[in-house]
C-alpha cells in the first residue's frame, strides 16, 4: 500500500507546477492546460483521502470535479477561439486592453 | 514492487510537467500533458479507484486534450506566436511555485492523518459489492442524485456556450453578386 504522503506529496508538485506554468507561459492555451494539470493535482488528491479514510465521497466528488474541468476547459476553448478571431493571437503580452 | 511502479510513474509525471512548461512548441506541450494524465491515471489504478482511472483516461486524455489539440490545429500559428522573450517573469514564477510548494509541503504533507474517522467503504466492502464502478454508483445514485442532476445541468450550459461563443455574426454583403453559393 502506497503511503499516503507520497502522493500528496507528488500531488503538490504538480500543483507548483501547474502555478508557474499559469504564471510563465506566454500563450494562452498552455495556460488553460496547466490550469487542467492543477485541477488534476486536487483530483489525486481527493482519491488518496478516499482511500486513506474508507470513504467514496472522494471519488464521486472527483468525478464532479472532472466534470466541471470539461466543462470550463470547453468554454475557455471557445472564448479562445473568439478572442483569436477579433485579436489575431494567443500571447497573453499582446492582450492587453483591458490594461492600464 | 508497487513502491517501484509508483516511483516510475510519478518520475514521469513529474519530468513531463516540467518538460511542459519548458517547452515553446503548444502542441508539444500538449502531449506532455498528455503524458501526465495517463500517468495520473495509473497512479489512480494503484489507489484502488478503477472507475476514475478509466475516467481519466476517457475524459481527459480522451476529450479535452483532444479539444485543445483540435484548437491548436484550428489556429494556424505558425507565424502568430513568437515567444520573443522567452519566459518572463520565470524568476517570480520559480519563486511563487516554490513558495506554494512548500506552503502545501507543511500544511498538507507533513500532517499527521492517522487519526481521522474512516467510514464503511473499505476496499473489502467495494469488491465485496462487486467492484469500483458498481460501489461509486450505488452511491452516486442514491446520496448524490443532486449534485449529479446539477452536474448535467453545469454540461448543458456548457454546450450551449461552447456553440454560442464562436459563431461568427453574418457580414453584410455589400454587392449581391459576389456572395458565393
Amino acid at each position: 500500500m502506497i503511503p499516503t504522503h507520497y502522493v500528496l506529496a507528488l500531488s503538490a508538485i504538480l500543483f507548483s507546477i501547474g502555478i508557474v506554468g499559469v504564471l510563465i507561459k506566454r500563450n494562452l492555451i498552455v495556460v488553460l492546460m496547466c490550469i487542467e494539470l492543477m485541477l488534476n493535482s486536487v483530483n489525486m488528491n481527493l482519491i488518496v483521502f478516499a482511500r486513506d479514510l474508507s470513504s467514496l465521497s472522494g471519488q464521486v466528488f472527483s468525478i464532479f470535479t472532472m466534470t466541471v474541468a470539461a466543462a470550463e476547459g470547453a468554454i475557455g476553448l471557445a472564448i479562445i477561439i473568439a478572442l483569436f478571431r477579433n485579436k489575431k493571437t494567443l500571447s497573453i503580452d499582446e492582450i492587453n486592453l483591458m490594461k492600464w | 514492487m508497487e513502491l517501484a511502479v509508483f516511483y516510475l510513474l510519478s518520475f514521469v509525471c513529474i519530468a513531463s510537467g516540467l518538460l511542459m512548461i519548458w517547452l515553446k512548441n503548444a502542441v508539444h506541450c500538449a502531449f506532455c500533458l498528455m503524458l501526465v494524465f495517463f500517468c495520473v491515471a495509473g497512479i489512480y489504478l494503484q489507489l484502488g479507484a478503477e472507475l476514475i482511472a478509466g475516467l481519466q483516461i476517457f475524459l481527459y486524455a480522451g476529450a479535452i486534450m483532444v479539444m485543445i489539440l483540435f484548437v491548436l490545429m484550428l489556429m494556424n500559428l505558425t507565424h502568430v506566436v513568437h515567444e520573443r522573450v522567452f519566459h518572463t517573469q520565470l524568476r517570480i514564477g520559480a519563486i511563487v511555485g516554490l513558495m506554494t510548494f512548500f506552503l502545501f509541503l507543511f500544511l498538507v504533507v507533513f500532517q499527521d492523518y492517522s487519526g481521522a474517522a474512516k467510514s464503511q467503504w473499505t476496499a473489502a466492502k467495494i469488491a465485496q459489492t462487486g467492484g469500483s464502478t458498481k460501489a461509486i454508483g450505488t452511491v452516486l445514485y442514491t446520496k448524490y442524485l443532486f449534485p449529479f442532476e446539477i452536474a448535467s445541468i453545469v454540461l448543458l450550459v456548457a454546450m450551449v456556450g461552447a456553440i454560442v461563443l464562436p459563431i461568427r455574426r453574418e457580414r453584410r454583403i455589400e454587392h449581391p453578386e459576389e456572395r458565393i453559393l
